[in-house]
């Protein structure tokens, strides 16, 4: 009996022994936090259904962590609400826009920065690496603390290219482009133009040539809704050369030293009044600009439109459309490049878009410390996997070559499904933080093109054509994404002057835009715009421009 | 006794007319309908008007499948009955003390009652921040005691009490009733119309409130129908605004772009289906005459 | 003060005696209505101190009493923007046109149900009419901008018969604006609001119709004579109630119906309020414009409650 218990008290000196000599602080074996639960809450207006927390996915993750998540989805009403009350959950995924810049001055939130130092040191490394913008500087405060990260961004490691950039041949399908262009219908673009229509001039003789093929009156060469000025805006401006951001209202700047509103700019007033043109010559449909996006889509779902000068979400609703129909089944919109006056570039969206949302731990979190080890463990190979492809053996397999891959089952489970991630589990934590873009060993992990470099099943046969056609655009957009870190995160002041004055002249401009295409004669668009400007002067948007201008340079400095 | 000719001309035409109305009204629900049970694809060709053409029931999967439907719809009908049958009550007795000039307290209580009417509220944030101070937060009670009583159904009611013949209620008193008495037995049997108008509107004002499960609860427990009716909606249309992420699985086919229309049609449908089922009892309270009896008596 | 507090020590115990009696006496009423004047206190009092809001530049971080004090800083802004008259006008006529409408239709409504002979008929157009009150105005909008547009069964129906040969673009003209708009809102609320004047016309005493009709008299007269007066309490109170929305033309139907060609006519304080991006944080600023909508509500009410009283009698109280 005695023995006994020195044997048993031997073996438990020799067992703690052995655990404090893998040590508890930075390189933690999760085991030992998975023996010690604990439940955080967190609350993110990225996500509308939250995946419960017996989610396959969060249920092996619980498993290899001992961390369980409470997620409450909510709006932006409810996180000033918060704000307000000070009633916080422990962690927040908000949009980064002037709600963030309140809760940052709130103190109530944890300062990131020596806990991910102490115990998530690749998420630490990897949020500093020049290769992915030096994010700890851009993010943090005037006085060094770090109060939030980001989500939905894919990290990259000394040495990694990015797949947008490195333009992989096995890749199935490239992205259409984040922003604003001219769209038109394929193969019909290929029918009238012969090659591709890179600038205004091809594209009026594109258009034309396609309404003299089909004088029908319900057939449109040029569509738009009523909201779409904003957008018709940043296609013409990036066009011309300009860089363009939407970021906390569209300014544009084409040597990134002088930044303007972009509805000032001096090319805005010729390239309405080619839009005008179009419109009396009865190219543009005469309903364009005062229906709805919904009798745009369902013009476009016809197959009758052929182009329309937008964003990328109304062409894919209209091409998903078009391909569910027979007789539409072979039309696709395509976005086409085209570059004016001297431009050398058709810059798209900014490439320092460090990630969409922000990711915050409020001083409510009782332990802070442990759900940024629980950080550092989504940056390991298994917390990768786990979160962008879910569980081996049920959402995917590992193929004869090695690779992860789902097979033809899994694929149609998927798409019998459209809840199927959700109620997996399967890339939730990729809306909570940024993550990384491949695994050690150099397969692609993140949930973005996670199964897309796999499967050929998938792809679009539309798309072949497209790609095998001198109107594959895919190559076009090479390059086009520019990169400033310091033109993110401006944070403009809700009621101060500058914040009315850009408020009121957003306001103004999709009917000032509506009202110039609509305009009888070239001296109205102009009359239009000038008036248009007159009052967003009124409204004070130079004062806009100075701030967004000083704020801007100020980040520069500081990085600098 | 045979109608005379001028009126059989005015009840056909009065007939005519009706009809022609109620088919206006009818036809945007069918409609709806059409639209809910149509391909989302194909009704954005446009032409889908009163049958669905391709017929699906992808909108209502949406709807019922994945969502605990369940807990949400007995949580609504709990607060739509409990919250109803307590604010008519409430206001109804409240507009009964209302109608008596002489009560010691009627001069301030008016004067409060006005200010409260117009002037009451003030926001979501000391909204919140008072059910936060009295322990309402996250309880089911936050869907009935705040809307306990309805200043504008007070006026209503009022309004139909000030109407009713004085020497019913007098008799009463004079057989020694108190006013509790005469408010249950003899004003609430004489006011039915009155009573089934309010307790539509408060069934309905109840049964389609989703911002109060948002703002002032976090449990599952709580969610009602309605709220999770927005819940699917909201996800719609959020998938309109598809991250970069949801293109590539859009492309593969592994997330099904879901036409917002088509669902707000579905759950149209489904919200108001209980309603429409539940007016037809409440209805026979507004058709002439019901009172007759019991004004007589 | 010596004298005036031995006056009041006289006459107090008489008066005390007095209230105590009258309590004792209306102990009833006391139970029905002191419950309620709490939970208005509560309920209604306590956050009114949220409207604070509107004369501070709020800080979600510092508090109402914290912020800093603004004045009227805000309802200046309001005032100095130089579309306010436009929008203001807009406002209370697209409202104006509403109330109208929103009280005489469905009273017709309502008399034209009441005119039918109880049966299936009757009951099924009760059921019915109400129905679009519940369908959003996302849908009613799309309905009624593809009926009237272009190529819509309106236009159709126009060119049939022959009256214009042109499309008449109903949605691009800002001079019948405020006539589609109060069109739309009222075929979708007519039933919804014809539900509480059959309340109102269910309780007319049938011996009067059956004595009138015993006297000769016709349906219209009747209708007149008997129903319009009995029902007319209900009628003004109803027009009261409605002025309190004045100042509030709804959001929904002008950002909807509304487009660039119309805006002239569409804008309205709601999606003022809503286009200077409220969701981005501007709490003082909708407060006060909220404020001053439920301010010149209350106006209205009072004078329009006062008018009624002197023409018809009633008020609202």
């Amino acid at each position: 009996m005695r023995r006994l218990t020195a044997v048993t008290a031997l073996l438990f000196v020799v067992a703690v022994l052995a655990l404090t000599a893998t040590g508890y602080g930075q390189s933690v074996p999760l085991s030992e936090d998975a023996k010690n639960p604990v439940t955080f809450t967190i609350f993110t207006t990225r996500v509308t259904t939250a995946p419960k927390p017996d989610a396959p996915v969060l249920k092996e993750a619980t498993r290899r962590t001992g961390v369980t998540f409470n997620i409450m989805t909510g709006d932006k009403e409810k996180l000033s609400i918060m704000l307000a009350s000070k009633d916080y959950p422990d962690v927040i995924v908000m949009p980064r826009d002037d709600i963030l810049y309140r809760y940052l001055r709130s103190g109530d939130l944890v300062d990131l920065k020596p806990l991910l130092q102490k115990h998530a040191p690749t998420v630490y490394k990897m949020f500093g690496s020049p290769v992915n913008g030096n994010l700890l500087d851009i993010f943090s405060t005037d006085d060094g603390k770090l109060l939030y990260l980001t989500e939905n961004y894919d990290m990259l490691r000394e040495g990694e290219r990015h797949p947008e950039d490195a333009m992989d041949p096995d890749r199935v399908q490239a992205e259409l482009p984040w922003h604003n262009v001219f769209y038109v219908l394929f193969p019909e673009a290929q029918d009238v133009a012969k090659k591709k229509i890179s600038n205004l001039s091809e594209y009026h003789d594109a258009v034309k040539a396609w309404k003299a093929k089909h004088p029908g009156q319900d057939y449109y060469a040029v569509t738009m809704e009523k909201g779409m000025g904003q957008e018709m805006l940043g296609s013409a401006l990036s066009m011309y050369g300009y860089k363009v951001n939407t970021y906390g209202g569209i300014y544009a700047t084409k040597d990134q030293k002088k930044y303007i509103y972009g509805f000032k700019a001096p090319e805005v007033l010729p390239f309405f009044k080619f839009v005008n043109k179009l419109y009396r010559e009865g190219l543009m449909d005469p309903e364009g600009p005062v229906q709805t996006w919904d009798q745009m889509i369902q013009k476009m779902s016809t197959g009758k439109v052929f182009s329309f000068i937008g964003g990328y979400y109304s062409a894919y609703t209209a091409n998903d459309n078009l391909l569910r129909a027979e007789a539409t089944k072979n039309l696709i919109y395509i976005p086409q490049k085209l570059v004016e006056g001297g431009a050398k570039q058709n810059w798209q969206y900014n490439a320092a878009y460090t990630g969409s949302a922000a990711l915050v731990v409020t001083k409510k979190c009782k332990d802070p410390a442990r759900f940024v080890r629980f950080l550092e463990w989504l940056y390991s190979d298994e917390g990768m996997v786990l979160d962008s492809w879910g569980i081996e053996g049920e959402d995917y397999i590992i193929n004869a070559q090695g690779k992860r891959d789902i097979t033809p089952e899994i694929d149609q489970k998927k798409k019998a499904d459209s809840m199927y991630n959700t109620k997996r589990g399967i890339k939730f934590f990729y809306r909570m933080v940024n993550m990384p873009t491949y695994t050690s060993d150099g397969q692609p992990a993140s949930a973005r093109y996670a199964p897309f470099y796999s499967t050929k099943a998938g792809q679009d046969p539309r798309d072949v054509k497209v790609t095998a056609s001198p109107f594959n655009w895919h190559l076009d957009w090479q390059g086009s994404f520019w990169k400033d870190y310091a033109e993110v995160d401006l944070f403009i002041e809700a009621e101060t002057p500058a914040a009315i004055a850009i408020a009121k002249s957003q306001a103004i401009l999709k009917d000032t835009i509506a009202q110039m295409v609509v305009a009888k004669s070239e001296a109205e668009v102009e009359e239009i715009y000038s008036k248009a400007v007159a009052k967003m002067e009124g409204y004070g948007i130079s004062a806009w421009e100075a701030e967004i201008q000083k704020q801007i340079l100020a980040k520069r400095a500081k990085k600098s | 006794m045979r109608k005379p000719l001028s009126d059989r001309v005015f009840d056909v035409v009065n007939g005519a007319l009706l009809t022609l109305l109620g088919a206006s009204m009818v036809y945007p629900f069918l409609y709806v309908i059409a639209i809910s049970l149509n391909e989302a694809s194909d009704s954005s060709q446009g032409g889908t008007w009163i049958l669905p053409r391709k017929l699906t029931f992808e909108s209502y999967k949406i709807i019922f499948v994945n969502n605990d439907l369940v807990s949400a719809a007995l949580v609504s009908v709990a607060r739509t009955v409990l919250g109803t049958v307590l604010v008519v009550l409430c206001s109804a007795m409240f507009a009964y003390v209302f109608t008596k000039q002489k009560y010691f307290l009627y001069k301030p209580m008016k004067l409060i009652f006005f200010v409260a009417m117009f002037l009451g509220g003030g926001g979501l944030i000391p909204v919140y921040m008072l059910f936060r101070s009295l322990g309402l937060l996250n309880t089911f009670w936050v869907y009935i005691i705040p809307w306990m009583l309805n200043l504008w159904y007070v006026v209503l009611f009022r309004t139909y009490f000030m109407r009713l013949p004085r020497e019913i209620e007098e008799a009463a008193f004079v057989d020694g009733a108190s006013e509790l008495t005469a408010f249950f037995k003899v004003i609430l049997p004489l006011s039915k119309p009155i009573a089934a108008t309010i307790t539509l509107f408060a069934a309905v004002a109840q049964w389609n409130s989703w911002r109060d499960t948002l703002f002032f609860t976090a449990s599952p427990s709580l969610r009602t129908l309605q709220y999770v009716m927005m819940e699917i909606l909201q996800r719609a249309e959020a998938e309109r605004m598809i991250t970069r992420a949801e293109m590539l699985d859009v492309a593969l086919g592994h997330l099904k772009l879901v036409d917002p229309m088509s669902v707000r049609m579905a759950i149209t449908v489904v919200t108001t289906l209980p309603i429409v089922l539940v007016y037809p009892f409440l209805q026979k309270h507004f058709i002439k005459g019901i009172l007759v009896g019991s004004m007589k008596g | 003060m010596n004298i005036a507090s031995s006056t009041n020590h006289a006459v107090r115990p008489v008066k005390r005696r007095t209230l105590w009696k009258t309590m004792y006496q209306q102990r009833c009423l006391m139970l029905m209505s002191i419950p309620f004047l709490i939970w208005i206190f509560i309920f209604e009092f306590g956050p009114m101190f949220g409207w604070l809001m509107a004369f501070v530049q709020y800080d979600p971080n510092k508090g109402i009493l914290g912020s800093q004090w603004a004045g009227l800083r805000y309802f200046k802004m309001f005032f100095q923007d130089p579309d306010i008259w436009l929008i203001l006008r807009n406002t209370v006529m697209i409202s104006f046109l509403y109330i109208l409408s929103s009280n005489v239709f469905p009273l017709i409504l309502a008399l034209m149900i009441s005119e039918v002979g109880d049966g299936y008929f009757k009951r099924a157009l009760q059921t019915v009419t109400y129905l679009p009150h519940f369908v959003s105005f996302v849908v009613v909008a799309n309905i009624f901008l593809t009926l009237f547009g272009m190529r819509g069964p309106v236009n159709e129906l126009l060119r049939g018969l022959g009256w214009t040969d042109r499309p008449v673009l109903f949605w691009q003209d800002k001079n019948i604006f405020w006539y589609m708009v109060t069109f739309v809102r009222s075929w979708k609320e007519i039933g919804w609001g014809a539900i509480i004047y059959l309340a109102a016309i269910a309780s007319v005493d049938q011996e009067m119709y059956e004595a009138a009709k015993i006297d000769g008299c016709g349906r219209f007269r009747a209708m007149w004579h008997i129903t319009i007066p009995s029902i007319l309490p209900t009628i003004t109170l109803l027009w009261v109630l409605n002025m309190a929305g004045i100042f509030n033309a709804g959001f929904d139907a002008s950002y909807l119906l509304g487009n660039a060609m119309t805006r002239e006519a569409s804008q309205v304080i709601d999606t003022y309020v809503y286009e200077l991006g409220i969701s981005m944080g501007m709490y003082s600023f909708s407060t006060a414009v909220n404020l001053l909508q439920t301010a010149v509500g209350f106006a209205f009410v009072f004078i329009t409650n006062t008018i009624a009283r002197k023409l018809t009698d009633y008020s609202l109280w």
